[in-house]
């Protein structure tokens, strides 16, 4: 199976570039077989990456690109076969910062970093063991400072990866009976962290091992609150390495790890240090850029790479959003030789505006990350709708776009629509077509038969809002929440002693529209008495 | 042979474990009359001349086409083709007829595996005794047009594959909510409203049966009004009537308006009274009024209609006016709204039209 | 202890202060072996669930008066589960099924699946069957009537159901044809009155007749509401005087000042707070119908023929998509919206046709 697959995912790749080095990187990059190879070994997944400390990015990054450049290729095929090899297996390690004033994170961020390690070696060999949390959006350079760090404190990081499938050969000295079976995750887990924190590698002479989980096993995911508490518990007490957490952000809370497993309580018990990272501002972006096309420009690399035009640049920084590695690949594929110069879309942002002669900004076409607008961005530009200054009026950011951000969550955006929208307005007139809008939009997402449904009610209610505000209230106003119901109709025993058995058969509604005021008020009569006697 | 047992007959071999585990004092409750008059032969049917006379030549040995009958409720639909079964295929009926109707599941996975099943199994053209019978089975699928539009696309292969030995009869109220590549496979018969007559004359024929007493001419002319041409409302009708009122009572128009729910007309009389007034006040206390005496509001709308309609008093922009909110009302009202609420905008609108 | 809603409940069809006609009626049904499904329609507070009480007496004796609480579980097919309190006796059972909200299908099929399918332990009771009383049938689902339906069918010969129902406006057809209707109106004026003179002789009060009336008046014919204001009255102030203050329903109250607010000012700033209270009355479990109603009767108060067609015009439209909708406060706080702007366009004009 996985010699086809090999060879498949060979020949597919085999149009990048002829040499045979192009099969070895997706060897290294499959890691399924990485891992299944690893754990006959030791029977624990962690993969030592000692030799390649530089590395950045999961294997599996690396994949992705690959694939898009395979695409762009057939579209000229002529000099597809010009195309000069590519100097290193993983080109995302040229490019890797090596020393902590490459990195392009805020210092402070990476001051704070440090302060955990040496308080690390502080506390080297001493209980408990030191935690660390790393959170922030995806592209943040989390992992890259942890390594760039540990090198610096010549920490060997040993990282866990899941297993695709557990298969445990059950190998008792020399009766191999050829049974396997497929051992729990969580044994793995467990095992990964007693022994990677304890015995060091064989092939390794540093002592001094940095435990990394950024890559959370299944079983944690849903539910595993306890179970995870259980393990940092233990951990705790026997674990002899720091161990850092990495979790990135993810926008929908059922998936938030970091909300989810790292309660307050867990950190403040385990003085779990949490450090989270922004996503990178688009000056240090800019500067990183810059290093990045220097290095380009390196001797083995010319023959690779042109300079990327600074318009390009300019729109890879706005696309990726201050997320550096998709800046870095969307970079690498627009200076590649051989690939032609990749789209460059305008942006309807800001033309010339108010005597300030602004940029124009503009961003690639295809190649770019997903917009993802935060949950407040988005209220933003619903409540304060803007119009580009053209003849015809147009909104500045589109309802469509809007609408389809969060698809998703179609009921939850319109409640916190509904919840907020009111302060913006500021005539009745306006409120009214909005209101009937939102209204609207609440009957058509009861309409589950149809699923586009959804996404058209969410547009109804923030095109609503949008078009219906003609001079919307601006400046700061803070974003409440959804107010949640609960119809539970509060009756003292007392109450209920009045209405006798038959309490059960009285329905909610009814009790609160026809009883509850006035048994309230004889049972506080008879309360009285009661208590007069 | 087991399997074709228990498709055909698992209601009824249910009914008889039941019977059989039960003490004997216990008596099966009397069936409702709608049942007991059931027209026993194609020849009791009422009216629907074309359909009885396919078949009758059916039960004289012919063969049947697949069909589809529809028409409105009450019409005889079922009674139809059920004695139609009865007299063709004996004390075999059992074996030879499947009936589902909409209170069974029938999904597209009963299309698929029971309908199909039984399909598929033959039929001999000779009875267990040797006197020959028509070599078909027929499945009748009550309410179809509440079928699932998956479930009849489903079916039509089934239809056409086995036409050899199975016969379908579709029954629906809608043609039109039928999907047309059935239609077209199936001879389609319109079951009538029965007239007046008709109704009056079975309804004797139970009443001489059963010993109730009616008042007069006009109370049997009453329930052909409240049944509005369906003799199944009609015949239940007057069944509950007797049920409430007892035998010794003699049944009279009042009783059986007030055992329908239906309006009196005087109500609506006033209500147009109360609108052309221009007096929302007193449009008010009505509404109230009608709410206290438990009249329905959707059934007054619907008399309304036709209230307005044949109201010669109304001009018939105003008429146009009334009615066109009077459709609206209605089917908020049918889709859940308040009824206070609607016949209040009714009431409004029309004050506003008879200004 | 008990209120004297329940205290003076009859528990007899023969003992039934009004509707005379329909108890005899309703005996002669019992008379009889069969028995259908029925459906007691009529507004709240007029007796329907008394005159179910006493024909459950009339077929099963004084049993069915030995009731006890059970709560039952249920399953969704999402595994959810709910919890539905129920009262029985060994006759009957008395289910609200609106209660569980939009999962009214499960508990629907469930609950009678459970009573049908036990037979009667007693053999020789007088009727093979169980009944089972479903009250606010009308605020059932429409997905959950059809259910009702199906079930009413299948069970046929182990349980009859017997409906309370408010208006048959809200009941599937299908239902409605399947069930002998039992329409009970409300209790005319007098009769309340003289139902509340005769509680106060048996209770030993006196009643001014002038009180009577304002407690009827207040009550909009609802008798459980004239006797539960009436007690919650006598706690407030007894003996009676005949100009004492009577207990109100404390939401209507609200609702009234809530109206009065939104006719004072129409601004965005103002539906805000308007938001706020209608938040609190949902919160207090008032049925959203019950507020829209309220509402509009108040608002329209101080309108000219042409505004009120048009308010009750928009409350139509959007009472209409609430019962369809989930978010009950969206839709009415667009009907406030729309009112509050055709409101303000009404006091303008007027005040611009007082200039000229």
């Amino acid at each position: 199976m996985s010699a086809r697959k090999k060879a498949w995912v060979a020949s597919a790749f085999s149009q990048l570039d002829s040499t045979p080095k192009s099969t070895s990187v997706i060897d290294t990059a499959t890691p399924a077989r990485r891992t299944r190879s690893s754990s006959t070994v030791g029977k624990t997944t962690a993969t030592t990456r000692a030799r390649k400390p530089k590395e950045t990015l999961d294997a599996s990054a690396v994949g992705t690109p690959t694939t898009i450049v395979d695409l762009t290729i057939t579209e000229d095929d002529d000099d597809k076969r010009e195309l000069p090899a590519l100097a290193n297996d993983n080109w995302m390690e040229n490019f890797a910062p090596s020393q902590s004033d490459e990195l392009a994170i805020h210092p402070k961020k990476v001051e704070e970093l440090r302060d955990w390690l040496r308080h690390c070696e502080a506390m080297r060999k001493k209980y408990p063991a030191q935690m660390c949390l790393l959170t922030g959006p995806s592209g943040a350079g989390k992992t890259a400072t942890l390594r760039v760090l540990a090198q610096e404190f010549n920490y060997q990081i040993q990282e866990w990866i899941n297993p695709v499938d557990c298969e445990v050969v059950n190998a008792l000295g020399d009766q191999s009976n050829g049974n396997s079976y497929v051992g729990s995750q969580l044994e793995a887990f467990k095992s990964f962290l007693l022994r990677a924190s304890r015995y060091k590698s064989l092939l390794d002479k540093q002592n001094k091992r940095l435990l990394l989980v950024e890559d959370f096993p299944n079983f944690l995911l849903n539910d595993g609150q306890t179970i995870f508490e259980e393990l940092i518990d233990e951990y705790a007490s026997y674990g002899k390495s720091p161990l850092v957490f990495i979790v990135a952000d993810s926008k929908s809370r059922g998936l938030n790890i970091s909300y989810k497993l790292f309660t307050d309580q867990l950190k403040a018990k385990h003085r779990i240090t949490h450090i989270s990272f922004n996503s990178i501002a688009s000056t240090i972006m800019q500067k990183s850029m810059k290093r990045f096309c220097s290095l380009m420009q390196q001797d083995q690399n010319k023959a690779i790479y042109k300079v990327p035009t600074q318009s390009v640049v300019d729109s890879i920084v706005v696309g990726a959003q201050g997320d550096i590695r998709n800046a870095l690949i969307n970079l690498h594929f627009g200076s590649l030789k051989g690939v032609p110069n990749i789209p460059v879309k305008q942006l309807d942002v800001s033309v010339v505006s108010k005597g300030r002669k602004r940029k124009a900004q503009s961003t690639l076409k295809f190649i770019g990350r997903d917009e993802s607008i935060t949950l407040m961005h988005a209220l933003g530009r619903v409540f304060n709708p803007k119009y580009n200054e053209d003849r015809e009026k147009r909104l500045q950011h589109s309802p469509e776009e809007i609408a389809e951000a969060f698809s998703t969550e179609p009921k939850n955006f319109i409640n916190f629509i509904h919840a907020n929208y009111l302060p913006h307005f500021r005539e009745i007139e306006d409120v009214v077509l909005a209101s009937n809008d939102i209204a609207l939009a609440d009957l058509l997402l009861q309409e589950y038969r149809d699923d586009s449904l959804a996404v058209g009610a969410l547009n109804v209610a923030v095109r609503g809002c949008m078009v219906a505000n003609s001079s919307p209230i601006s400046g700061w106003m803070p974003v409440r929440g959804p107010k949640r119901l609960n119809n539970q109709p509060q009756v003292t025993p007392l109450e209920q002693k009045l209405l006798g058995i038959g309490f059960a058969g009285i329905p909610k509604a009814k009790y609160a529209s026809e009883y509850s005021s006035f048994v309230k008020s004889i049972a506080a009569k008879t309360k009285e008495e009661f208590e007069s006697y | 042979m087991q399997a074709f047992l228990k498709t055909g007959k698992s209601s009824a071999s249910t009914n008889q474990d039941k019977a059989t585990a039960a003490p004997v004092e216990r008596r099966k409750p009397p069936a409702p009359w709608v049942e007991k008059y059931r027209p026993r032969s194609v020849e009791d049917v009422v009216e629907q001349s074309e359909v009885v006379a396919v078949l009758k030549k059916c039960v004289e040995g012919a063969d049947l086409p697949n069909m589809l009958l529809y028409g409105p409720p009450g019409t005889g639909k079922t009674s139809t083709i059920l004695a139609a079964g009865r007299q063709i295929f004996g004390d075999m009926y059992r074996d030879r007829i499947l009936e589902l109707n909409a209170s069974d599941e029938r999904g597209i996975n009963v299309v698929r595996t029971k309908i199909k099943n039984f399909a598929q199994l033959s039929a001999s053209n000779v009875r267990p005794d040797g006197r020959p019978c028509p070599p078909f089975k027929i499945i009748i699928l009550d309410e179809a047009d509440s079928m699932t539009h998956a479930a009849q696309a489903a079916l039509r292969r089934t239809m056409e594959k086995e036409s050899r030995s199975t016969r379908f009869c579709l029954i629906c109220n809608y043609v039109s909510r039928i999907i047309v590549p059935i239609t077209s496979r199936c001879t389609k018969f319109r079951f009538k409203s029965l007239g007046e007559d008709q109704i009056i004359e079975r309804l004797k024929l139970i009443c001489q049966a059963e010993g109730v007493q009616m008042d007069g001419e006009e109370s049997y002319k009453s329930i052909v009004r409240i049944s509005g041409g369906d003799m199944r409302r009609a015949i239940t009708t007057l069944q509950s009537c007797y049920r409430l009122k007892g035998p010794e009572h003699i049944i009279n128009t009042q009783d059986l308006f007030e055992m329908s729910g239906i309006i009196p007309d005087y109500y609506l009389d006033d209500y147009l009274e109360v609108c052309r007034s221009g007096n929302y006040k007193r449009l008010e206390d009505f509404v109230r009024e009608i709410g206290y005496s438990a009249y329905s509001v959707g059934q007054m709308l619907e008399q309304f209609v036709e209230f307005i309609v044949l109201n010669e008093n109304l001009t018939d922009p105003q008429k146009a006016r009334i009615c066109d909110k009077l459709g609206e009302c209605c089917y908020r009202l049918q889709d859940g709204g308040s009824e206070y609420l609607q016949i209040m905008d009714l009431g409004c609108e029309a004050i506003l039209a008879l200004k | 202890m008990a209120l004297w809603v329940d205290k003076y409940r009859p528990r007899e069809l023969s003992k039934l202060d009004y509707h005379q006609e329909q108890a005899e009626n309703l005996r002669n049904l019992c008379k009889q072996s069969d028995f259908p499904h029925l459906m007691f329609y009529g507004p709240s507070g007029a007796g329907k669930k008394t005159r179910i009480m006493c024909l459950l007496r009339e077929m099963y004796g004084s049993g069915v008066e030995r009731l006890r609480n059970e709560t039952m579980t249920f399953t969704t097919p999402s595994n959810r589960k709910i919890e539905v309190m129920t009262v029985s006796s060994n006759y009957h059972l008395e289910v609200n099924p609106s209660d569980a909200g939009m999962y009214d299908r499960t508990v629907v099929i469930d609950l009678i699946k459970q009573v049908a399918q036990t037979h009667q332990i007693e053999i020789n009771g007088q009727r093979e069957f169980r009944v089972i009383v479903v009250s606010e049938a009308d605020e059932l689902t429409k997905d959950a009537q059809h259910a009702l339906r199906r079930t009413m069918e299948k069970y046929v010969a182990t349980c009859r159901i017997i409906l309370s129902v408010n208006s048959t406006s809200r009941i599937i057809p299908a239902i409605r044809s399947r069930c002998l209707g039992i329409r009970v109106a409300a209790p005319s004026e007098t009769e309340i009155i003289n139902i509340l003179q005769s509680t106060c002789k048996r209770e030993g009060l006196v009643l001014p007749v002038e009180l009577a009336k304002r407690v009827v008046d207040k009550s909009e014919r609802n008798l459980r509401r004239a006797l539960l204001m009436l007690e919650a009255s006598k706690v407030a102030k007894s003996p009676f005087t005949a100009n004492q203050e009577i207990a109100e329903l404390d939401w209507q109250v609200y609702l009234r000042e809530t109206a009065n607010q939104i006719m004072s000012e129409q601004t965005p700033a103002k539906l805000e707070k308007i938001r706020e209270r209608l938040y609190e009355l949902l919160s207090q479990g008032v049925p959203p119908n019950l507020i829209f109603r309220g509402l509009v009767e108040q608002l329209v108060n101080n309108c000219d023929i042409v505004l009120k067609a048009k308010t009750l015009d928009y409350a139509s439209q959007y009472e209409h998509r609430m019962q369809n909708g989930a978010k009950h406060i969206f839709h009415l706080e667009a009907f406030v919206a729309q009112f509050m702007n055709i409101y303000k366009k009404y006091l303008t004009e007027s005040v611009m046709s007082v200039d000229f």
